[in-house]
């Protein structure tokens, strides 16, 4: 008949860990709790990075709200005030060289205006002071003497 | 003109909104015509010039009386233009000519009042002030 206590017996029995008898386990089983321990390990580093949001306390709405200075109605503003199309920008080619802009001493000055004539001889043979085009004519029949 | 003249342009002619025509009045003979006939010379060769010598003209219009053609050629050469060619001008009455053909459109049209004033088809008779030819230039820039 066999005992108990033969070495031949290596099978656990239930509830006896917690009488404080030693519980066997196979070294495969051992293995194998480690690397789930390790891999629970591993996965609660990653997650330690995270920043944690701390609560805040609610703000209320404050009883002395602004009042809008505007008596104008709110209306629903369009959305398409996003423009739907990106800028027309030329895609930049990375091997392509900056396009150096030829200075052009003239590009940023204003058009110059013709000249007016100021002073001037008129066709009948009389003599004018003042811009050609001068929306008044004042004649001065006069003598020097 | 003068008097009220410097006004003018300060306020109207300088702006653009005013150019002065003068037109010459041979009301006092020889003296007339020898000093508006170097006006026009003067003038044939530089506009600018030729208002110096209008200006200078009535300042000292005292002494054009009795002015004689050393006078004019000085004068000339005072506002900067070429002696010579003045001198072949009047010498050759090329001035005289042309003051005298305005002279008689003038008094063709029946301007005979001097000084006669026209701003824009307003006419202006004698001397005036400022003020009034302030008023009938605002006038025609109104219209």
């Amino acid at each position: 008949m066999r005992s108990q206590d033969s070495p031949e017996r290596k099978t656990r029995q239930r509830g006896e860990g917690a009488r404080g008898r030693k519980i066997a386990v196979s070294p495969c089983r051992r293995v194998a709790a480690s690397l789930l321990l390790l891999l629970f390990l591993i996965a609660c580093s990653n997650n330690a990075a995270a920043p944690t949001l701390v609560p805040t306390a609610a703000i209320a709405p404050s009883a002395a709200a602004v009042q809008p200075t505007s008596t104008l109605p709110i209306t629903n503003t369009p959305a398409a005030l996003i423009p739907t199309e990106p800028a027309a920008t030329p895609a930049a080619n990375p091997t392509d060289a900056p396009a150096e802009i030829a200075p052009d001493a003239t590009a940023s000055l204003p058009t110059a205006e013709p000249t007016v004539a100021f002073n001037g001889k008129n066709e009948d043979g009389t003599f004018f002071r003042g811009r050609a085009d001068a929306p008044v004519t004042l004649i001065d029949y006069s003598d020097f003497l | 003109m003068l008097g009220a003249e410097p006004e003018i342009i300060d306020t109207y002619v300088n702006s653009g909104q005013v150019k002065i025509i003068f037109w010459h009045v041979l009301d006092h003979a020889t003296a007339s015509l020898n000093s508006h006939a170097a006006a026009d010379c003067i003038g044939q060769q530089d506009v600018d010039a030729y208002w110096l010598i209008h200006d200078q003209f009535f300042a000292d219009q005292n002494e054009l009386w009795d002015a004689d053609r050393e006078y004019f050629v000085n004068a000339a050469a005072t506002v900067g233009v070429d002696q010579a060619t003045f001198e072949q001008c009047y010498d050759n009455g090329v001035g005289q000519a042309n003051v005298t053909h305005l002279d008689a459109i003038r008094r063709q049209q029946g301007i005979l009042t001097r000084p006669t004033f026209d701003i824009n088809g307003t006419l202006l008779f004698g001397a005036q002030r400022f003020a009034v030819f302030a008023e009938a230039i605002e006038a025609a820039l109104g219209q």
